[in-house]
């Protein structure tokens, strides 16, 4: 009697489990840049489109051109550092484990130039050097890669874990943080100069301003090291997660945290000047817009805050109709947001009126 | 209000937990999985232990059981006795089920805690930052290392995986059926043990292969766990001398009948007559009645 019982109990559960669905999916949370007058936006699908301001779309990649040039199905699955953007070219990392070098002009079909493959997805974004010579980028195999602007292999540099932070370049130094927890400044042929240990994660990337290096860990802190040696010059204590690239401006540096607070902060000594509570986690990067920082929160909230008292002085709540992880963009003088549904929105700096940027698909 | 109580009764607990537990575990997610079992193992152990008592006790009743199968033709009947022999021996039937009825939502959820903790995405990331309790020592702790003996846990068990789950889930049923004492003489109940000596590595190879490999961890040492269990409880006690789990004192208490009670002889016929009868009174009470009446004439 009981044998059959069991027998019923494990199809149940097989049901049930099966019923629970796959892994966990990768959306991603690309941020918007521009160029000519086109926004170079990445979707949810892992395509990055070239649109108007009013939102007609140029071109997609990757497109038919490519996949026919490759002999070979190319899908990014996602894509969720900022694209990176050269003289005619434009650098992104995918999901699928390479990054993409594109060649673009104006609102010209974007072909392909080269794709670099790692053992792991690409999530952070690419620094290029100065003269365009030298691309570094992280990948969840645990490497920093830089290579030439033809795609070749320079070197790598092994940390130990996922490189989901986005490398900051001074010209003499690259620096980037890794998931094991630690700050790393390596020289321009990958050997390391300096780590710093902030004892947690890090996601967020490397801000350099001057010779002060800003990140933010899973420690809940963000730390001012000091560039040429490493050394803590300050760190700030927040309730959460740092998840978001810091941003300085006028001797301030601001950061926001999972804990959904705004901070502005002494860019010399760290000490806080003002906060200001979104009441939700936020993960996107904010902007400076003439004397505002404009936020977003993670259920969509957009506040444009004072930056210089931390008055709010506009608040739209939940207007962009969903989730909201990507950075936020400044694109000639407009502020775009894009939520988790790959929609675009444009945000007037003045007053906060939202303006969905429709995406007009052809074909 | 059931997904509430779902993720804050069962998921955050036991992803906590398992964080830290994993911290314990030097940050290896896959030892922190071990220690998880052998800690759930633990607590469910007065069950398991009801379970042990429940079908030893069930195997001793075995005899009188066959009796009442062969005697009582009519499946209501036979049932009625059956469950009067259980109160009487103080076994519920459905002990046997309260250790895999407890494992059921530990499994499932387990899997939703696994996807959670070793997801790859950024936004898995997210999410598991929203389920984990607001102490520093759990908030740094991630990422996990989700590799164990060079499997990914996060990722499909594998062949390799699926096969070690498979053999030793067919391990712990060929113990509990082989190792208990009074194995079946029932056909039909062979039969049924057989098949499930099969499907169970089956389906439990299956589950292994297409989730995660951290349920196969789990579900590989909590088997492991049951074959020591089976072995200790059915085959080890006197062998080993480890009469902790089972006491002989409990066997005592079971009430095997000294000498069974004598079954009339029932020919076709009587049966037949006995059938066509619309009375109430048992088939037994009034075979014995028909006994005692043919011994009285033959004397």
């Amino acid at each position: 009697m009981f044998h059959v019982k069991h027998l019923l109990l494990l199809a149940a559960l097989g049901l049930v489990v099966a019923a629970c669905g796959g892994t966990a999916g990768a959306d991603g949370w690309g941020s918007a840049v521009g160029r000519d007058g086109l926004i170079i936006l990445p979707d949810d699908n892992g395509e990055l489109s070239g649109i108007t301001p009013d939102g007609e779309v140029r071109w997609v990649f990757p497109d038919d051109a490519v996949e026919v040039e490759l002999d070979e199905n190319v899908d990014l699955d996602a894509i969720y550092g900022t694209p990176a953007l050269t003289e005619g070219r434009i650098y992104i990392g995918g999901f699928d484990d390479y990054l993409y070098a594109l060649d673009q002009q104006g609102d010209d079909d974007p072909s392909l130039a080269w794709r670099h493959q790692t053992e792991g997805s690409v999530v952070g974004g690419a620094a290029v050097s100065e003269d365009g010579e030298m691309i570094v980028f992280g990948s969840s195999d645990h490497g920093v890669y830089a290579v030439n602007a033809d795609g070749e292999r320079l070197w790598r540099f092994r940390t130990g874990e996922r490189v989901w932070s986005t490398p900051a370049l001074d010209g003499e130094r690259i620096y980037v943080g890794s998931m094991d927890g630690h700050v790393y400044a390596l020289d321009s042929e990958g050997q390391q100069a300096w780590s710093f240990d902030t004892s947690a994660a890090i996601a967020a990337s490397p801000v350099v301003d001057g010779d002060t290096v800003y990140i933010g860990s899973f420690s809940s802190k963000l730390y001012a090291l000091d560039a040429a040696t490493g050394d803590e010059r300050w760190s700030f204590d927040t309730d959460n997660w740092i998840w978001t690239d810091a941003v300085v401006a006028d001797d301030r540096v601001f950061v926001t945290s999972l804990d959904g607070h705004t901070y502005a902060l002494d860019a010399e000594t760290g000490d806080q000047i003002w906060e200001v509570d979104t009441g939700k986690a936020i993960r996107s990067r904010p902007v400076i817009a003439g004397d505002l920082l404009v936020v977003a929160n993670r259920d969509g909230d957009i506040l444009g805050i004072d930056a210089a008292s931390g008055e709010v002085a506009w608040r739209q709540e939940a207007s962009v109709g969903d989730d909201v992880l990507s950075d936020l963009s400044l694109i000639d003088e407009a502020i775009y947001v894009r939520n988790e549904d790959g929609d675009l929105y444009e945000v007037d700096p003045d007053d906060g009126a939202v303006r969905p940027v429709t995406r007009q698909d052809v074909g | 209000m059931i997904g509430f109580l779902w993720d804050e009764v069962l998921i955050r607990p036991m992803l906590n937990l398992l964080v830290i537990l994993t911290n314990l575990a030097f940050g290896n997610f896959g030892l922190g999985l071990i220690l998880f079992t052998i800690f759930t193992r633990v607590v469910t152990f007065p069950l398991t232990l009801r379970q042990l008592r429940a079908t030893r006790a069930m195997t001793s009743l075995k005899p009188r059981m066959d009796e009442i199968n062969k005697k009582y033709k009519d499946p209501r009947r036979r049932s009625e006795e059956q469950m009067k022999l259980y109160r009487e021996a103080g076994v519920n039937p459905l002990g046997c089920l309260g250790p895999m009825l407890i494992q059921m939502p530990i499994f499932i959820a387990l899997y939703a805690v696994v996807r959670v903790a070793l997801g790859s995405s950024p936004e898995s990331f997210i999410g598991l930052e929203g389920k984990l309790y607001d102490w520093s020592f759990i908030e740094h702790a991630v990422p996990l290392d989700d590799h164990f003996l060079g499997i990914d846990l996060g990722s499909s068990g594998g062949i390799p995986m699926a096969l070690l789950v498979g053999a030793a889930t067919w391990l712990q049923s060929k113990t509990t059926y082989s190792l208990r004492p009074g194995a079946t003489t029932d056909p039909m109940m062979a039969q049924q043990q057989q098949m499930m000596q099969w499907m169970m590595p089956l389906i439990f190879g299956y589950i292994t292969l297409t989730f995660p490999a951290g349920l196969g961890l789990y579900w590989l040492t909590t088997t492991i766990i049951g074959i020591v269990l089976n072995y200790v409880a059915y085959g080890g006690i006197k062998k080993v001398g480890i009469p902790f789990i089972l006491k002989p004192e409990e066997d005592r208490a079971m009430p095997a009948p000294a000498s069974p009670a004598p079954i009339a002889a029932v020919t076709p016929e009587v049966e037949r007559a006995l059938d066509n009868e619309v009375v109430s009174r048992s088939k037994e009470k009034r075979l014995r009645r028909m006994e005692s009446a043919r011994r009285r004439s033959k004397r």
